[in-house]
């Protein structure tokens, strides 16, 4: 038998909130205590001690299987002798039960969130886009262009271009697309005048060039591929789409992420993924969407192609295309697209715009 | 049988024992995990945070002690996410279907009506969820606490409680709410009357005008957002005539209004914390124990108010200043690793070598910054702002007879496998 260190401690029997006051004596076994002629033994091996509490002194004991009991030693000579002696103080088992529980949760709950995230919500968003009246969608249309236009000019409002031969050449090169498909939405196209390479469709067929993307462009084909590219979203209605979809995982995501430092990090890295995921599949099918306007219009894509040569020797030095850059498919690819697509070849052409038209249109924000 | 004897009744103190620098380090340390582990660790941090301020309140020379553990908290958050995945995810998206097929101009002034009458009626269908599962994680904590060794406990009561909740604000609204304290009482009584200490049940005494005191700020509050408004639509409200006719009086009087306005507002905001503490007050003074065992709180509303605006200011302001510095000396030690290495270990593999390695190196900064004072400031408001609160409401309490409690039974546990993963889910949950 070793050495006992003798102490006193107070004891709760776990049945009544009477305490009692007990001698202790604490040895390698474990710790012994004294109520009325009896001795009870608690086993070093399941001996337990309470963490994080709020006193700098004492400890409260329990037992690994038997937690109801309690004995509260204070004297600090006690306490650092059992903390010296060989413990299992701090290892509290999780049951196997608990295991399994959460085995089989999370399963469950990671199931849950694909199915939503991948099935339920894509299939949902994409039916209920198709029963929000048109007149609605534009409406939406023009209040979220006008945020866009007050964002991107930071605060100060109107961008729009309208150089009179400019608008005529840029009706003149949308009329060569829109006379090749059918839709429901009365298509809109202008000019912001801003730097950016970049152009974007809203809800309602509204569809917006950045100046930045005219000055970039060595030929106007490479505009209107572009604009090909966003008649294709508005045909199929993606920014709506996509917006009702965003919604639906974003409310997801915040559950899973909670609210701590830096969950909203991850919450946002999880959301680029995920409508990155979301509209990747839409821009490959709005670039094929232009070629096809391309082959019915007769017009080259491969010049459209051009386009993505520009970009990927150019993008290191803008902005603006950066936060493009992760919701596309990659460039090459896509460059790669318009050359397969393209049923022209080598054989002549109607220009879409005449070079008078092309630098007219080039000048829309500036023409005096 | 006669008692001749008059013995003195025991009266109990409940002291605080907390202090703030091992807290801090706690918190800090924990936050710090929860951080690194992308969020999993969040709900071992709360746990580990209640164990220290259940055990820094010690009623009577005893703490209260938390068991409740963090992988539970866990498995009612996958539990959580695998219910409730398919109704935010769908109601999300069915909210902003409805929002856009309605959509008229937004920025008409009923448009705005509108869309804010659309965003109350979905906040109110999620209403009986969110009663329920804050009844539920009630619930859950009582279960979790123990005092002596002995557990406390609530009924599984959760559905009588949405009903109760319901009917009440119902009331409370129809009377633009002159009877919120008619809510608050019939709300804390349904809960406070299910919870037990061991064998011995809490009863709530007293009755719902008692509370009509705690409401004096709120009516003048009210009484001044009524003047602004008064004074604001008699001259004209957004109307520009006002102001292109030079009319002085009209434009001093929407002047005054507006000022008004905002007092109001900012005297609501504190008004309503001081409705929160005293009616508090005032219903634990009501409270009994089992037969015997009463209750006097003496906590103050000044101080816990100080608590949130000072402590609040103290942990904004260190937060900003540490996580400036932490900030600045990420971009100072990474400004000594040459270019090409950052371009070779980073920029090149990632495929994003348009990026050049100066802005990498603020970007780092600034992330490392940005996170330090989150961390920062969710550790020093839990010492600045929530550890004093708690001191406030604890610290002040006597009990009446506490001998009383020595007779008092263990009762049964209560397994809760969903633990408090719904009132988390939608962000009703517990403070701390």
């Amino acid at each position: 038998m070793n050495v006992a260190f003798q102490t006193a401690g107070e004891f709760f029997d776990g049945k009544t909130a009477k305490s009692i006051h007990v001698p202790v004596l604490i040895s390698a076994d474990g710790v012994k205590f004294q109520i009325d002629d009896t001795w009870i033994e608690w086993p070093m091996h399941d001996l337990r001690c309470l963490q994080d509490q709020a006193r700098d002194t004492g400890m409260i004991l329990d037992l690994e299987d038997n937690s109801e009991a309690r004995l509260i030693i204070q004297d600090r000579a006690a306490t650092a002798h059992l903390w010296a002696l060989p413990n299992r103080l701090t290892k509290r088992a999780t049951s196997s039960t608990m295991k399994r529980r959460v085995i089989s949760w999370g399963a469950g709950a990671i199931s849950s969130v694909c199915l939503i995230l991948f099935v339920i919500v894509p299939a949902l968003s994409d039916t209920l886009a198709r029963y929000i009246p048109i007149e609605r969608e534009i409406a939406l249309g023009k209040y979220s262009l006008r945020q866009i236009e007050w964002a991107v000019s930071g605060g100060e409002g109107d961008l729009t271009c309208n150089g009179e031969q400019g608008t005529k050449a840029l009706a003149k090169m949308a009329k060569r697309l829109k006379d090749n498909f059918e839709t429901e939405y009365p298509l809109e196209v202008s000019v912001f005048n801003h730097e950016m390479v970049n152009a974007f469709a809203v809800p309602g067929g509204q569809i917006v060039l950045f100046e930045g993307l005219l000055k970039a462009a060595k030929t106007p084909e490479e505009v209107a591929g572009v604009l090909g590219h966003e008649f294709g979203h508005a045909v199929h209605r993606d920014p709506t789409r996509l917006s009702l979809r965003s919604a639906g995982s974003a409310g997801l995501l915040g559950l899973v992420f909670g609210d701590f430092a830096g969950g909203f990090a991850a919450l946002a890295l999880a959301e680029a993924l995920i409508s990155a995921n979301y509209s990747q599949d839409a821009e490959t099918n709005a670039d094929t969407f232009s070629h096809k306007l391309f082959a019915r219009a007769k017009l080259p894509s491969k010049r459209f192609s051009n386009f993505f040569k520009y970009l990927m020797n150019e993008h290191g030095a803008d902005d603006g295309l950066m936060s493009h850059i992760s919701s596309h498919p990659d460039l090459a690819g896509r460059e790669r697209a318009a050359i397969d697509a393209d049923v022209i070849g080598n054989e002549t052409f109607t220009p879409v715009l005449s070079s008078i038209e092309w630098a007219a249109l080039r000048r829309i924000c500036n023409e005096t | 049988m006669t008692d001749d004897v008059l013995t003195q009744p025991k009266t109990a103190h409940v002291t605080y024992t907390g202090r703030k620098k091992p807290l801090f380090k706690l918190a800090l340390w924990t936050g710090f995990l929860t951080l690194i582990t992308l969020g999993v660790y969040r709900f071992w941090a709360r746990t580990r945070i209640r164990k220290y301020f259940w055990s820094a309140i010690t009623p009577s020379g005893s703490p209260l002690e938390y068991n409740g553990t963090g992988i539970e908290k866990f498995l009612g958050f996958l539990i959580a996410v695998a219910v409730l995945a398919v109704y935010l995810g769908v109601f999300q998206l069915l909210l902003l279907f409805f929002g856009y097929s309605l959509f008229t101009q937004s920025d008409t002034y009923q448009g705005i009506v509108f869309q804010n009458l659309l965003f109350y009626l979905a906040a109110l269908a999620t209403l009986p969820l969110i009663y329920y599962a804050q009844y539920r994680a009630r619930r859950y904590i009582m279960s979790r606490t123990r005092w002596r060794g002995i557990r406390f406990g609530a009924e599984p009561a959760a559905w009588g409680y949405v009903k109760v909740g319901l009917t009440n604000l119902l009331f409370t609204v129809l009377t633009l709410g002159f009877l919120l304290p008619r809510q608050t009482f019939n709300m804390e009584k349904y809960r406070v009357d299910r919870s037990y200490f061991g064998d011995a049940q809490f009863h709530q005494g007293g009755e719902w005008r008692m509370l009509r005191p705690a409401m004096k700020q709120l009516y003048a509050a009210a009484a001044i957002l009524v003047v602004a408004i008064g004074l604001m639509s008699y001259n004209g409200f957004a109307n520009y005539e006002t102001l292109e006719n030079g009319d002085i009086a009209g434009i001093a009087g929407l002047g005054v209004g507006f000022i008004l306005l905002q007092f109001g507002i900012a005297w609501f905001y504190v008004a309503m914390a001081i409705y929160n503490v005293a009616s508090w007050r005032i219903m634990v003074n009501e409270k009994t124990l089992g037969e015997q065992v009463t209750f006097d709180s003496k906590v103050d509303t000044s101080d816990v108010i100080m608590a949130y605006v000072f402590g609040g200011m103290l942990a904004f302001a260190s937060a900003l200043v540490l996580g400036l510095l932490v900030g600045i000396a990420t971009g100072f030690g990474l400004s000594f690793i040459p270019d090409t290495i950052i371009d070779e270990t980073i920029l090149r593999p990632l495929g994003v070598a348009f990026f050049d390695a100066e802005e990498v190196v603020v970007f780092a900064s600034f992330i490392m910054g940005y996170l330090a004072f989150l961390v920062l400031l969710g550790a020093i408001s839990t010492v600045s702002i929530t550890q004093p609160i708690i001191r406030n409401y604890a610290g002040t309490i006597t009990i009446q007879n506490a001998d009383a409690l020595d007779s008092v039974s263990q009762r049964a546990g209560d397994d809760f496998v969903e633990a408090e993963g719904f009132a988390d889910a939608l962000d009703v949950g517990a403070a701390f």
